[in-house]
Order: structure tokens, then sequence, then C-alpha cells
């Protein structure tokens, strides 16, 4: 019975293509600068732990769980990173089919699956948060030590925290690596540090909903979104 | 086959044989060309054990005719002459009569001995009369007033009775491509079948799956076609359709399930579509089923087996009657072969056949049935493969157990049928029906966002979906004469038409188990669709070598729907009007179907066929005022059929065909239903070899190869942004390659107490190349093996049935789409490979009486 079996699927190896292609690729991460200015303030970072994923790709110019039902690619795995590696970091393996995609969807480490009632950290969360940052924020006269700890959530039941993120790519059978990079100085640069502290303090912890916090969030998950690239 | 008995009056002592078996004789293949008729007598020894001794020809107008009759007398079983209370042997005379037939008998002969690789049979259907001997009942003694002869002496009671046969080619609609199929009983016999549409599984192609349980309807792959549960292909039983327009588990919707395996007598396959008489969803071909019982008398068959698997069949076909005449009922009971299987049915099924002159008949028929079932679904292949569920299990959650489903249809028709001189016939059917169908089932998990109020999501993509459809429809036809028009060219031509309506209210909602409240609506419709359709079909013959048919059909097709969800008002968005959405559409599909058959010599014959049908839309798609709303197909074969001269039990076929459509379906989880995937084309070949060594041996083995491709899916849209074909792909869900092996051997052992222990055993191969799935995967291969093997003395047969003999996993059907069934931190969005499984070894115990 079963050499009947082989014989005939010999037989119809060659019995066509479906015009597509599965593949996995190799997923990486790279990190920022280490040290960049916000405004007057010179800032080094000396911590960005970064939670990611999972990350979808999609077709579609806009992913969302409404607008990309169907993802072409997917990274379904929340891991940490050192977002000031300039190294990249292998992180695990994305799979999907070739085609192009127009866009991204992903998490910070806290999803908010239909199934759930409330956004919940994954395995990859920083002591379930989305990240963790430290560094110091120099200007004239004045050092101010900061940390973060900051959560990205999605804002819906089902949806992701960051939808519709460019992501245009041509993935192809060749294709073997995603690199995405994270960029925690882009997310810092636009904080304000002269109103985000007393001007007589040294230290400073940014909260998820202070306005330095809401900076950065917005960093994360609009003005300096994760990139992608596909080699 | 006709058969008239005639008994002469037997002296007191002596009991004459009466026949039991009466397997009719075949019109001669060799004499089809001449067409001409002659008489066979023969002196037949009727054993005292009731079978065929000697067999002497008194007499025979020509030897291929005295063949015949040999072959088929000696298949003959007898209730033994009886003395005294004691079995004796006797001789008895056997007349046959073989008539010339009709140019459509020669057609229809030439299609059983090309089509299906028999012989035609002879027509038990029509009285005729040899003028010798009154008939008062076809079936039933008379006496002629010659004495018989009983010499007490003898151990043999002589020539004392006349049976006396008339053989006529049987009346089928003539043959349109190599790929059309006549599966008699005999094939369809030749392996177990649990089921009406396991019987399909028979014909070159076919593939038949069940892998949503019991209460829906099998899903049917044809030569390159995926018709889900019937959207490409023609189903009905007698002249009752079964497809149901605008079904909302699939256009075309056709339940095979009521129909009881044990009074099928034929089935028609038409792979593709040639003839006029072919309709709506004839898009990979058509299937006709036709119900009889040959053997009369009473039939109880019960099964028990696997799974607690439990089915009780009685058939009573009365003595004296029609094969047409029958009463039938089924049940059936299993706990099913994994989680949340387990199903209930019952069936029934009634006719007569009223003989209203020597011409004309009226068959009547009814039939109900009822089902439900509980689902398994489908499973993820990753789960399995990582252990999060097993092969055969559901997944263990409420909205996956909840899945069920409830079928019922009630259905009557009457045929009126006179039959004329020549081949002239003029028909008239009416049938009714009324089907019912309510399903739950989630395909997805929990994906799915509440349109009714978007807030509401995760609570389960468990979809119901209902159906009711009241349709009503008829069926007029006549046939001319066969005449002579010029020198050696012959003529006939038919007209016929065809009305059906049908009422349908549909629905379709989101249920949150285990409560199974409703959390959203989707569809809310009622639909008034009819179809009136009229086709004219002529046919030339030249000669005996050349037969040229050719005709056209068209269909007018109109739509009420009345769509109380349509114009959706978003919750916000204003609303500035009331939801609903009422529109008409008519359209007419029309095209020609066209044969021709060459004869070139003796034994071959060339077949070329082409055909556009059409397959009616779903009328929700329908917008106001649309007036092309058909997929038309077309179709073309070119093939040969081969009987070699001096050993026709030997029959060969091969085609080669293609196939265009303009409108191809896909089977799409997240609705449940089927989605537009835009035009196709199918290019392929068929083999497919019959062979019958010895009257007791039948093999047959068929491969059907399909290159079948998407033209041009939809593009990218707003709502769909990832499409998942692309052009040049492979058809989805389609195997390239189906090969199909039936074999089986039915002899004696030995007699026990005068009567003979006989055995059957049968096997059935099936295998099936890998299906590619859309998103660029492929399933896996599908290879299985049935067995079957029985034991029969007189009115008893104890059988066993074993399916997938070697227990392998399998899936009945593959998928690949997105689903999140919850049990993983972070569920996959990119489609993945879904099945539903496919029935692990199967064994029943079967006991048969037959009275």
């Amino acid at each position: 019975m079963k050499h009947f079996s082989l014989v005939f699927a010999f037989v119809c190896v060659a019995c066509g293509e479906t015009g597509q292609e599965r593949l996995g690729v190799d997923v990486s991460v790279r990190g920022g600068e280490t040290t960049f200015t916000a405004g007057l303030w010179e800032v080094t970072l000396s911590e960005a732990t970064v939670a990611i994923g999972p990350v979808y790709f999609c077709a579609t110019a806009a992913a969302s769980a409404d607008l990309c039902p169907a993802a072409t690619f997917e990274f379904t795995e929340s891991v940490t990173v050192d977002a000031l590696s300039a190294q990249a970091q292998g992180v695990g393996t994305a799979s999907g089919v070739t085609g192009n995609v127009r866009s991204a969807a992903y998490d910070y480490g806290i999803s908010w699956l239909t199934t759930q009632n409330q956004a919940t950290p994954t395995s990859g969360a920083v002591d379930g948060h989305s990240a963790r940052f430290s560094g110091v924020a120099t200007t004239t006269g004045r050092t101010l030590a900061f940390t973060a700890l900051l959560d990205v959530t999605p804002q819906l039941q089902g949806t992701y925290a960051v939808q519709g993120a460019r992501a245009a790519a041509s993935i192809t059978g060749d294709t073997t690596q995603l690199v995405i990079t994270a960029r925690p100085d882009l997310w810092f640069a636009a904080v304000d540090f002269d109103s985000a502290a007393p001007a007589d303090a040294t230290e400073l912890e940014i909260g998820s909903n202070s306005v330095a916090g809401n900076t950065v969030r917005i960093g994360m998950s609009a003005n300096a979104p994760l990139t992608f690239t596909w080699e | 086959m006709r058969i008239l008995f005639v008994w002469l009056t037997a002296i007191a002592a002596v009991t004459p044989p009466v026949p039991t078996v009466t397997t009719p004789a075949n019109y001669p293949e060799a004499l089809l060309a001449e067409r001409v008729a002659g008489q066979v007598e023969l002196s037949v020894t009727v054993l005292a054990d009731g079978n065929v001794g000697e067999v002497a020809v008194v007499s025979a107008d020509r030897p291929e005719m005295a063949a015949a009759a040999i072959e088929a007398v000696l298949k003959w079983k007898f209730t033994p002459a009886m003395r005294d209370g004691v079995a004796i042997a006797a001789r008895i005379r056997v007349p046959f009569r073989f008539e010339a037939p009709v140019v459509e008998e020669v057609e229809a002969a030439s299609e059983q001995s090309g089509g299906d690789g028999r012989e035609p049979i002879a027509d038990d259907r029509l009285p005729i009369t040899d003028g010798r001997q009154p008939i008062a009942d076809d079936r039933l003694p008379i006496t002629d007033g010659r004495q018989p002869i009983a010499d007490s002496r003898s151990p043999i009671a002589d020539d004392d009775q006349v049976i006396d046969v008339s053989v006529r080619g049987k009346r089928r609609p003539p043959q349109r491509a190599v790929s059309d199929f006549v599966l008699d009983h005999d094939i369809l016999n030749a392996m177990p079948r649990q089921n009406a549409a396991d019987l399909l599984g028979s014909a070159p192609g076919v593939y038949v799956s069940r892998p949503e349980g019991d209460a829906v309807a099998q899903e049917i792959f044809l030569r390159g076609f995926d018709a889900s549960h019937g959207q490409d292909i023609e189903l009905s039983v007698g002249v009752v359709p079964l497809n149901q327009p605008s079904h909302i588990h699939g256009q075309g919707y056709a339940d095979t399930n009521f129909v009881i395996p044990e009074v099928v007598r034929s089935l028609r396959v038409t792979e593709g579509v040639y003839d006029p008489r072919q309709g709506d969803f004839a898009v990979a071909g058509s299937v006709g089923f036709d119900l009889g019982v040959a053997k009369r008398g009473i039939l109880s068959r019960t099964s028990y087996g696997s799974f607690d698997t439990k089915r009780q069949v009685l058939v009573w076909a009365p003595e004296g009657e029609a094969d047409e005449t029958f009463g039938a009922v089924a049940l059936r009971e299993t706990d099913g072969f994994g989680m949340n299987r387990g199903s209930r049915s019952g069936s029934g099924i009634a006719q007569y056949m009223l003989r209203l002159g020597q011409n004309t008949t009226l068959l009547m028929h009814v039939a109900a049935y009822g089902a439900r079932a509980n689902l398994a679904g489908v499973l993820r292949r990753d789960d399995v493969n990582e252990g999060r569920v097993g092969f055969y299990d559901s997944y263990p959650d409420p909205t996956a157990n909840a899945q069920s489903a409830l079928t019922s249809r009630a259905q009557a028709s009457a045929t009126l049928e006179h039959t004329g001189e020549n081949g002239a016939r003029t028909q008239l059917s009416l049938w009714l029906m009324q089907a019912n169908y309510r399903s739950r089932q989630n395909f997805t998990g929990y994906l799915q966002r509440s349109q009714q109020n978007p807030t509401w999501v995760g609570r389960g993509d468990l979809i119901e979906q209902a159906n009711d459809d009241f349709g009503l429809g008829a069926q007029a036809s006549h046939r001319t004469q066969t005449r002579t028009l010029v020198g050696e060219l012959s003529g006939s031509l038919e007209v016929g038409l065809a009305f059906r309506t049908d009422g349908i209210h549909q629905q379709q909602n989101l249920l949150q188990a285990p409560e199974n409240q409703t959390w959203d609506r989707r569809v809310d419709a009622k639909i008034r669709g009819s179809d009136l359709g009229a086709y004219a079909d002529a046919t030339l013959t030249y000669s005996t070598w050349l037969t040229a048919r050719a005709g056209v059909r068209a269909d007018v097709l109109y739509y009420d729907v009345d769509d109380a969800l349509g114009n959706f008002i978003p919750t916000f968005q204003r609303a500035t009007f009331i939801p609903g959405f009422r529109r008409t559409a008519l359209g007419i599909a029309s095209g020609p179907r066209a044969t021709l058959e060459a004869r070139p010599v003796r034994g071959l014959r060339l077949i070329a066929s082409y055909g556009e049908g059409y397959r009616s839309p779903q009328a929700r798609q329908l917008t106001e005022g649309e007036n092309a709303p058909y997929a038309k197909v077309h179709g073309m074969e070119l093939g040969a059929a081969y009987q070699p001269p001096g050993a026709e039990w030997l029959n060969a076929s091969v085609a080669l065909y293609r196939t265009t459509l303009s409108q191809d379906l896909a089977f799409d989880a997240a609705e449940g239903a089927l989605e537009r995937i835009g035009p196709t084309t199918r290019k392929g070949a068929v083999a497919h070899l019959i062979a019958q060594p010895w009257s007791w041996a039948l093999a047959s083995l068929s491969v059907t190869y399909v290159h079948a491709t998407l033209d041009a899916p939809p593009a990218a849209s707003a709502e769909n942004p990832t499409p998942a074909f692309t052009k040049g792909e492979l058809l989805p869900y389609v195997p390239p390659l189906v090969v199909r092996g039936d074999a089986s051997i039915q002899r004696p052992i030995v007699d026990i107490a005068e009567s003979p222990l006989g055995y059957r055993v049968g096997s059935g191969f099936t295998f099936l190349s890998k299906r590619p799935l859309p998103y660029a995967q492929f399933g896996q291969t599908v290879a299985l093996w049935d067995a079957s093997a029985a034991l029969n003395w007189r009115f008893v047969e104890l059988g066993c049935e074993v399916y997938n003999l070697l227990d392998r996993q399998y899936a009945a059907s593959e998928y690949s789409f997105v689903s999140d069934w919850g049990n993983r931190e972070v569920p996959s969005r990119v489609p993945a490979r879904h099945f539903s499984a496919g029935a692990p070894r199967t064994v029943f115990g079967t006991l048969t009486l037959s009275f």
C-alpha cells in the first residue's frame, strides 16, 4: 500500500506549482545609538531592554486585526532584546509565504487577544512591561539620571499596539533574514527633560502615563516605530 | 429486460420450478450494427438444488443470440420442482426473443458497452407480447392449456414449463461522451457502500468525502472540480433535483444522505456538460440516481460495528411488480469515530409504478429523511503535530463542542411516461421538495468581531446557518420516432421543458457557546428563485458507423431577494434609513451541446464532445437588475472506447478533456461558505478499464489526471487585502491525480442441504495525490483500501466490511486559513493547514436476510 502511494506521489511530483512559496527566515534585532541629543540635553542610555513581538506583516497598507485578517508573514514570538546593541541579536524565526508586504502590526510584549478581557503581558515582557530604560541626561550645569518602565498596550480587545506600520518589501524565495531595528534614541529624542523633572532633581522615574513616558510610547508606536529590513 | 412467465399447469404430484433469480440477457454487441430481431429457444435442466444444469439450444436464429441467452440462463436460480414434497430436477423450455433495437437503443447499448464497460442489459420494464401467449400479468403464471409432462419414472420432469423472455436494449439517454458512465448494479455492489454518496466513488475521477459529519452533505471531487456540496455537479434522484439553489451553506447544496444505497439500481455519471438535458449546476457534470430493486421480496440488512454503529435497512419489493416499485427504510446510529461525532438518521423511500395500458406507466415516488449529528469540526495541523489535540479529537472548547447539524428533507414526484413506436417517447413529471438545514460550525476559533456591536469580540466564531427551502417543479419532454431521412441517414428529435421554483429563507448568525446566545447577525434573507429551461436535442445516424447528437439549451433564471440585513448601518453611523435591501434580477443562459460518435471498426468508438453549461448565482450576491449572473462553463472532450472483438469481457476507454469556467468558487472559512475566485481552466485525461473475464469476477480501474489553474483570481481589495490566490496557481483543494480500483469475486463453494454455500469478496482502492491548498500549502496524499467478504446460503448472507483497512490517518478534507483557538500564547495570523479527520479503520458485521 505504501509503495503504491509512493509511486503515485512520485508520478505527481511535477503536477504543478502553487504560485507562492512557504518559507522561514531568521529574525534578528539591532538597536540604536547609545548617546544622542534631546533638545539641549545630551542623553546616554545605559539600558534599553525592549519586548518585541508578535509581529505580523500584511499585504494591505494598514495592517490591523480587521484590515489584515490573514498575514503574509509573521514572527509569533515575544522576545526581550537589548535595544542598544549594534550587533544583530538572533531572536528566532519568522514564517509565511512569498509575496509583497506593505505594512506591519505588532505588540511590545503586551497583547490583548480576542479571548482576553484585558491586555496581558506575554512571556517576553520586561518584568511585565513593554520596555525598561535607564540612562543619564546632561545639559549645561545639570545631570539627570532617569529610569523608565513603560507599557505600550493595544487600545482595544483583539487589536495590536502598533497597527499599520510601514513595512514595504517584496519577499521572495531568496529572502533569508529579517532584521528588526529598534531606535530608542529616536524614542527619547523627543522627550522634554526640562519639564520632565523639577529643576533641582537629579533623578527621574518616568512612568507610562507621564508626559515623558507618553512621548517615548508615542515614539515607539508612531513617530519612530520598528523598522524591518529583509535580506 | 421484459420477462414474461408463462406457466403450464402441472400435474398434481409435481410442482414446477420457480425462478428466483433471473439475470437478464444482453442484446449481442456484435449484432447492434445490424439491428436484427430473432428468437432462441433453450432447453434448460433445473437441478434439484435450484441451479441450472444442462442447457441445450433447441433453436436459434443467430448463434450470437444463443450465446447471450445461454450466458444469461446459466446465472438463473430456481426453487426446484417438487414431487410429493421432494425436490427433483426438471427440464423446462426458455424462449428468448431478441428485438431489433431502434437507433436510440443501439446508442443505449453502445453506451453501456462503452460507457460503463458492460454489455447492454435487457429492459425489464416494458411489457412485450410475443403473440403466442396471452398476458394476464407479466410475472404471474398463466396456463395455455397444454398438458405438462411429469414422468414419475423419470428423475427429470421434462419440458413442462415455458419461461418466455424478451430482450431489448434498455432505454437510457444516449452516451454523450466517453466520460459518460452508467454504473449498474454489478459495479455498484463490487464494494460495500455505507451511503449513496459512496456509490459515486466507483466513477472514474470521483472522490467523495464527508468532512463535516453525517448530517451535512458529502463533498464531491470530480475530474478537477472541488464540487464541494454540489455547486458544480447536478445531482438528481429520478426526476427530483437534489441541488438547492442559493443555499446558505454553499450554492447548489445537494445532500444524498437520504438515498438508501440498497435501492440504487444504477448510477449515471456524466463528466462534462454535453447533454441538453443537463441544467443548473452541471458544470463538472451530472449524477443521476436510478432507483429500483431487481431482486423482489423482502430484504433485511442489519449492521453493527465500530464506534457502536448500528444500521438497519428494510426493503420490500412486492413480487409481480416492476423493479421501480418498492418501499425501503433505513435507520442509523453511531457514536462516531472520535470526540463529538455521534449521529442519528432515518430515511424512507417508497415508489410505485402503475401500468396504464401497454406502453404507459406512472411512477410515483415519495421520500423523507431526517438526521442530526454532532460535528467535531476542523483541527490545525500544527496543533496535532505539537500534541495540543488528538487527530480524531475536537478542540476542548465550548464553541468547538457546540458544533452540530440537523437536516431534513421530504420529497414527492410523479412521472407519466408513454413509449411509442420506434423510439418515440413522451414524459411528464411533477415534483415537490421541502428541505431544512441548520448547522453550527466553527472553523476559525476566536477571530470574529460583531458587526452589530463591534466591541463584542472573542466570543467564538460559531457560525449558525439555517436554510429552509420549499421547491416544486415540472419536466416535460417528447422524443419523435426515429425516421429514415435520406438513404442511410435517419434521425429523431427531442424537445423538453424543465421548470423549478424555490422559496428560500436563510439566516446566518454568530453564537456564543454553550448557551448559544446570538452575538451577531450576518444574514437574514428571503429569496424566490425560479428557473425555466428548454432544450432541443437531435440525433442523426448515418449507416451504422456515424452518429451526431446536437442540441441547444436555454434557461431563464429570475430572483427576488429580500435581504433584511442589507444596507447595514454601522454603529458609528447615524441611522438615516431602515436597514434592508430588496432587489430583483433576471438572466438568460444558453449554449449548444454536441457529440459526434464514429464507429470506424468493430469494437472501437471515437467520440468528440463539446458543450456549454452554466451555474446559477448565489442570489444574495446579485445586484438590482443584474442580467448576466451566471458562471459559464465551456467543456470539450475527445475520447475513444474499445471493446476487443471476441473479448467482450474487456472494455477500455481513454479521454482528453478541457474545461473553462468563467467564475469559480472556493471555500471561505471565515464565513463557512463559498467565495468567488475568478475564472479557472482544467486540462486532463482519464483512462478507464473494466474487465469481467468470468461471470463471477469483476474488476475496474480508473486513472484521472487534471491540471487545474486559476486564470484571474480577485486582486487585493480593502475587503480582502490578502487574497489567497494568485494567477496561474493550481486550483485549491483539487487533487491532480485520482486513482480508483475495484475488484470482486462471487462464487459458490459447496452445497449444503442441496443449496449452494457461496461467498463473495470485494476490495476497493482509492488514491489521491497531494491537494494544493491556498497560501502555498499542499495537503497530504490519501491512499485508502476497503474490503468486504460475505458468505451466503439460501436466504441468509453474513458479511464483514472493513473501511480504511490499513487504518491510515488521513484528512477527509484539508484547508488553509487563519484560526485562533486560544491555545497558544501568541496566535498565528498566517493561514495554516487545517483538516477534518477521515475515519480510522472501521469494521462492520452485516446480516442480510432475503425472502
